[in-house]
């Protein structure tokens, strides 16, 4: 199976065309994988544009001594080369201890899972069980 | 001295013989409640570390078809048929009580025992073999979970009646590991290991002839989206997401072997016991990142 990859950024950005939009949602319906990816992708951009965007009081910046005035920053080339290898970092350290993506299955499908293989039981408890489900 | 010993020696062929008559008339019961047709209403009562619950189910089977309805309106059937003769974990030892009176009919009280515990009455109806009444014991001799027909109309197919379930057979998996789901787990044998409800999750069952469970693995965390208010349960020193659901329990974890789910009518001691025996739940993030250092 071919998964979306990188469609789905541009599926959530609406960056693809109508063949493109039909792939991905005929895709998504069979694919946990590519749901799950996508449903990550959106709620880490609703995390990120629920952010608040703060306004620096300009009041703040006079009694600080600071000018208002927008100067454009320098940075040394070293800076810059700590500030990557520090970003490459935290992404090697975070996904050697994030939790892998999760598999989406709900109490009804375990539940159903559980008593199909109850039928092949010859003891007691398919008895007891009396199809009382877990899904209520 | 010596006819002391003998004494003593007939008196255990005889309780002996007693249990492995006791187990037989059981096995007789559950062939013929297999074949039995009838219909009813019947309670089941639990009572779990998060409360007690109860629900009042109508229930009927007629050719080899077992249909409830719950008082929600939800219906659910299954075959009843079954492929192999009753069998009983070596734990336990069945013991005759004879027979009583329930809701007027006769009914023979058989008590499963593990050691001195009694884990398990149950009160079948000697007509029909139909399991009437059943009561689950805790590991302290505690009730856990009890069901009562409170209606019992045998020969009456009910809800039963020309019901045609479409039964799904679990496909075979080629392989799975097999440290994650052994073939025992705290005294209960894998009796089958099939696809899970998802194209990666591996599905095993187990039981001991008395009690069953499914544990689901997959090499991914598995998410019940239902679970997620399910209250924290410390088990052992470990945290997992615990529900119960009348006599069903549900628990919910990730290890370093992957993301596990567990579900079945076991009392609480032998959930303990079956947890302790897999793969324990892994530490959160800030854990395993402070463990990075130390």
């Amino acid at each position: 199976m071919i998964h979306l990859g990188e469609l789905i950024s541009a599926y959530l950005d609406g960056e693809t065309s109508s063949e493109e939009t039909a792939r991905v949602i005929s895709h998504i319906e069979t694919c946990d994988r590519c749901r799950n990816e996508m449903s990550d992708v959106h709620a880490a951009r609703g995390a990120l544009r629920s952010l608040p965007v703060l306004e620096v009081p300009e009041v703040l910046f006079e009694n600080l001594g600071l000018s208002t005035t927008v100067v454009p920053m320098r940075r040394r080339p070293v800076t810059w080369i700590a500030a990557a290898a520090a970003a490459i970092l935290i992404a090697v350290t975070s996904a050697s201890l994030a939790t892998p993506d999760a598999i989406g299955v709900t109490l009804y499908d375990v539940s159903l899972n559980h008593g199909q293989q109850q039928l092949s039981d010859p003891g007691i408890a398919p008895k007891l069980a009396i199809l009382s489900g877990a899904e209520q | 001295m010596r006819r002391v010993a003998v004494v003593g020696v007939t008196a255990v062929l005889v309780i002996a013989g007693a249990a492995a008559g006791a187990a037989a008339q059981v096995a007789e019961l559950v062939e013929q409640g297999e074949q039995a047709r009838y219909s009813g209403e019947q309670t089941v009562v639990c009572n779990t570390p998060d409360g007690q619950t109860s629900e009042v189910f109508e229930v009927a089977q007629a050719d080899g078809v077992v249909v409830s309805r719950d008082s929600g309106g939800v219906v659910r059937a299954a075959a009843v048929t079954r492929t192999g003769g009753w069998s009983l974990g070596g734990k336990y030892e069945v013991r005759d009580r004879g027979e009583e009176l329930f809701l007027q009919r006769p009914v023979a009280v058989v008590e499963i025992m593990e050691g001195d515990l009694l884990r398990l009455r149950l009160r079948f109806d000697v007509e029909t073999g139909v399991l009437l009444a059943s009561d689950v014991f805790n590991g302290d001799g505690s009730p856990y979970c009890s069901t009562r027909f409170v209606v019992f109309l045998p020969g009456a197919a009910g809800l039963a009646a020309n019901v045609d379930p479409e039964l799904l057979d679990l496909s075979p998996v080629g392989s799975f590991n097999e440290s994650a789901l052994p073939e025992a787990i705290a005294g209960f044998d894998r009796i089958s290991v099939g696809q899970g409800p998802r194209e990666e999750i591996v599905s095993a069952y187990y039981g001991d002839g008395i009690f069953s469970f499914t544990v689901l693995n997959a090499e991914r965390v598995i998410d019940i989206p239902e679970l997620a208010e399910a209250p924290t349960a410390d088990i052992e020193g470990h945290a997992y997401r615990r529900q119960f659901s009348l006599s069903t329990v549900v628990v919910e974890w990730s290890s370093d072997r992957g993301g596990y789910v567990l579900i079945g009518d076991i009392p609480l001691d032998v959930q303990s016991q079956v947890l302790r025996a897999l793969p324990t739940p892994q530490q959160g993030f800030f854990d395993r990142l402070w463990s990075l250092f130390n």
